[in-house]
């Protein structure tokens, strides 16, 4: 297990390389740069000449040969500090620092709104199967699998607005200065995200549950007269989460950079927001930051997923 | 199934008690304030909640473009003149208490106003403007000024004493004072200036608030300057500018209370919030600087070519580009601000080439002239276009209305960055575009777009015969003189169409009623800084 372990980390080491090469030489390649866009502005609102776009981006160091440019944000990375944003000129660290809680936060809730609305409509769906309770999850699902996240989100707002007059307050507020606050700005997120999510859960709960339910040994438990509780809950269930957890790893592996519009719309400063805005601006030492960042949270959610299959199937043995 | 159930009552109860505690705690209007009653007598207090769409990349008012920079901070300085907030074409002191000019034109002095501090307890003095101007002007290494251009006559800044500057010039300037006095120029510290070299990571000025906090993607805080050196100002305790960039979101959060100051694009949106909230709202419009346009690029075959540039603008509805792009808030107009000063009579512009009402008349003749430039079967090209639901209508518009001379365009579009790009390198044969100027000054907006050399010439249509308009009215003091010869000018560069012009947007911004003594400049740029604003009891 631990050899096991310590393979999958040194695996790391070359996809992260390959991630940092790929996203470096295509921030380069797209065309534009963030000098025209800090001087011109993200509205474009100004002008710039040729001779001050030059000047600077000599002075933000996009002058330097591309292999320079990789290894001295290389080098920062290592030391874990991957610099100053080119665009606003903060530490990345910091910004970075304060971004990634809320994303988390945001992501670990709607993965858990996602399993309180999925888990149990899956089961009921498998153990009713081709009920009117089937039927109802089915569509309902379905119907969330269709409608995209940013929609239902400004769906959202929009019904808090025209029926209440109200939305959740602007902005973001940490949760030991003002919880009450802090719930009210991160609640409609995370439903919106945790239903957009639950859909596709759901379909895969139910699925996985029927082919667990038809199984040998749930045959034999219903034979010894355990409760149907025990049989869905304890033998079925157990088996069936094994695809639902891989889905629900990726699924969080997506939300830490790529809540972006919900985000927006509900003005949480999160990563994907800083990430989006990043690619926007050219911003090139953030976007390979957090690019190179949900690679290793994509790996080690990877490796968490695998040692998980083990608690949950004995018959899964890592060496 | 075990386990105590929901009953449908219970559910229900639930969600209802659920849905009322967070309605329950719902914000009322932000900027409330409780005392003293209202009515129109200022009144003190309260924080002003305002939007802007993006955070600013950095706090340098004078090496950036974009209102986002500008909205939040313009609030922290003062300008060494400005703009009369109730006249927009009025120049008025600031921190210049008066100013004389020499009958030649050529010295413009300053007379400063004492006992100015700025926020970190420096007194404020002559030595300050000339930093600032100087910074603005000759940039040092590492600056970037993109406003350089507006005071290419300046020969040096002088200060005989403290309390005294002179601008010397080497020609009569009349546009010296509508350049100093737009929103970008304020007046830094010099001792920080020379501290550290810009100003990206301070905001530091003599203004009615200061700097409190900057949250990245939520707000930026301001507060109320105790120690402000006009009397009696400002009123608010502060101003809280929420960064908001879905324009959804922001609607929505002006119609629920949250921000009681926003600038829709949309008219669609504005009347929303009219509809929503009735005479609790005010809406304030304005013509704008703002104009749509498409950009010929006459580098390129066959657009260098006059007969097909007049071709486009004779095939281009202006009347029905107002509807569809502007929902009939706008109006035609010229390369000046359209109803400024210097523009056109609209009764002239209507007589020429591509402003006529008869369209089906200017159609017969874009096709005539197409013909007669040997494209008698139109042809293909490429539109440049912006990723955005504020730019990609004009491009679709644009490809109906050229389609009917026979120029088959079509749509290459691209977000911002990659879109600026291409333009800046002028790798297109058009682009449509909006741009937005500062000033309703000659001086300002031709010497931006239509010269030569202008640094937003995209079409790159050279007319020397304009250049020379352009340097002898630059230099002509006395106004009717100078817009007559603008106005020449005028005539002759419209009908180059180095850029065809769409519509001038009229522009709004939508506050609460509660938002008193608010004027809206034409300018984005300009009026500002809130000082004279204060908040009613709602």
């Amino acid at each position: 297990m631990t050899q096991y372990v310590i393979r999958r980390l040194l695996m790391v080491i070359p996809v992260l390389f390959g991630v940092s090469v790929i996203v470096f030489a295509i921030m380069r390649i797209a065309p534009g740069d963030v000098a025209t866009m800090i001087l011109m502005g993200s509205g474009g609102e100004g002008g710039a000449s040729a001779e001050a776009i030059a000047k600077l981006r000599e002075q933000l160091g996009l002058n330097k040969p591309y292999h320079v440019q990789y290894a001295e944000f290389m080098l920062g990375l290592l030391r874990l500090d991957p610099g100053n944003s080119l665009w606003s000129g903060q530490p990345i660290r910091q910004e970075l620092a304060q971004r990634l809680p809320i994303t988390v936060e945001v992501a670990l809730l709607a993965i858990l709104v996602s399993w309180v609305i999925a888990i149990p409509t899956g089961i009921l769906s498998a153990i009713r199967q081709d009920t009117w309770v089937d039927w109802i999850f089915r569509v309902v699902s379905i119907a969330g699998l269709a409608v995209p996240v940013f929609w239902m989100g400004t769906l959202v707002i929009m019904a808090l607005t025209y029926c209440c007059r109200w939305i959740p307050p602007l902005g973001y507020t940490d949760p030991l200065r003002d919880p009450w606050r802090h719930f009210q700005q991160i609640v409609w997120p995370t439903l919106v995200l945790g239903f957009f999510l639950s859909a596709v859960v759901s379909r895969m709960t139910r699925s996985a549950m029927l082919e667990v339910l038809r199984e040998d040994y749930i045959r034999t438990a219903w034979a010894k007269g355990l409760r149907e509780r025990v049989i869905v809950i304890r033998h079925a269930l157990k088996n069936a989460l094994l695809p639902v957890i891989t889905l629900s790893s990726i699924q969080l592996g997506n939300l830490m950079g790529g809540a972006v519009i919900t985000e927006t719309i509900f003005t949480i400063p999160g990563v994907g927001r800083y990430l989006v805005d990043a690619i926007f601006h050219r911003d090139y030492p953030v976007v390979q930051t957090i690019v190179i960042m949900l690679a290793v949270i994509f790996v080690f959610l990877n490796l968490v997923v695998d040692l998980v299959y083990g608690w949950l199937d004995p018959r899964i043995r890592y060496t | 199934m075990a386990g105590k159930k929901w009953t449908r009552r219970e559910f229900l109860g639930f969600g209802t008690a659920f849905g009322l505690a967070l309605v329950g705690c719902a914000p009322q209007p932000a900027g409330q304030t409780s005392g003293v009653a209202g009515g129109d007598q200022p009144r003190y207090g309260g924080v002003l909640t305002a939007w802007t769409g993006g955070d600013p990349p950095n706090y340098d008012l004078h090496q950036n473009s974009t209102y986002m920079v500008l909205w939040p901070l313009a609030p922290c300085y003062n300008l060494l003149v400005q703009f009369d907030p109730q006249d927009p074409n009025r120049v008025i002191p600031d921190l210049a208490e008066r100013w004389e000019v020499t009958r030649d034109g050529k010295v413009y002095t300053f007379y400063l106003k004492r006992g100015v501090k700025f926020h970190h307890g420096k007194p404020f003095k002559a030595e300050d403007v000339k930093a600032s101007f100087e910074r603005i002007m000759r940039p040092p290494k590492g600056i970037v000024s993109p406003r350089q251009g507006a005071f290419a006559a300046v020969d040096g800044i002088e200060t005989p004493n403290d309390y005294t500057v002179q601008f010397v010039l080497k020609r009569p300037n009349p546009s010296l004072l509508p350049n100093i006095a737009q929103g970008w120029n304020v007046i830094y510290p010099k001792d920080i200036l020379d501290a550290k070299g810009d100003m990206k990571n301070d905001a530091v000025g003599t203004g009615p608030f200061k700097f409190k906090e900057h949250i990245r993607g939520v707000s930026i805080e301001l507060v109320k300057n105790p120690e402000y050196h006009v009397s009696g100002r400002p009123y608010l305790d502060g101003i809280k500018y929420f960064i908001i960039p879905d324009p959804n979101t922001a609607l929505s959060a002006f119609i629920s209370g949250q921000l009681l100051m926003y600038r829709p694009r949309l008219k669609g949106d504005a009347e929303e919030a009219k509809r929503q909230l009735g005479d609790r709202i005010v809406i304030q419009t304005v013509q704008g600087y703002s104009f749509d346009t498409l950009n010929v690029n006459a580098r390129r075959k066959p657009w260098d070519d006059p007969r097909v540039r007049l071709a486009v603008s004779l095939a281009i509805d202006r009347a029905a580009a107002i509807q569809v792009l502007a929902q009939g808030d706008a109006v035609i107009g010229g390369f000046m601000p359209a109803g400024g000063q210097w523009a056109l009579p609209e009764e002239e512009l209507k007589k020429l080439p591509g402003y006529r009402s008869n369209k089906a008349q200017e159609i017969e003749e874009a096709k005539r002239l197409l013909a007669e430039a040997g494209y008698p079967n139109g042809f293909k090209a490429s539109m440049l276009t912006r990723k955005g639901a504020d730019f990609e209508p004009i491009s679709v518009f644009l490809k109906d209305q050229l389609a009917k001379i026979g120029i088959e365009a079509s749509l290459d579009v691209l977000e911002s960055a990659a879109a600026y790009d291409r333009l800046n390198k002028r790798e297109f044969d058009l682009a449509p575009w909006g741009h937005a100027i500062a000033l309703d000054d000659p001086d300002a907006v031709y010497g931006e777009f239509y010269l030569c050399d202008s640094v937003r010439n995209y079409s790159g249509i050279c007319d020397p015969e304009v250049d020379a308009l352009f340097e002898k009215q630059s230099q002509t003091m006395d106004v009717n003189e100078r817009r007559r010869l603008v106005q020449d000018m005028e005539r002759r560069a419209v009908q180059t169409q180095s850029k065809i012009i769409l519509v001038w947007r009229l522009d709004r911004t939508i506050h609460w009623a509660t938002v008193r003594n608010y004027r809206r400049h034409p300018s984005l740029y300009n009026n500002q800084r809130m000082e004279d604003v204060w908040l009613a009891q709602a």
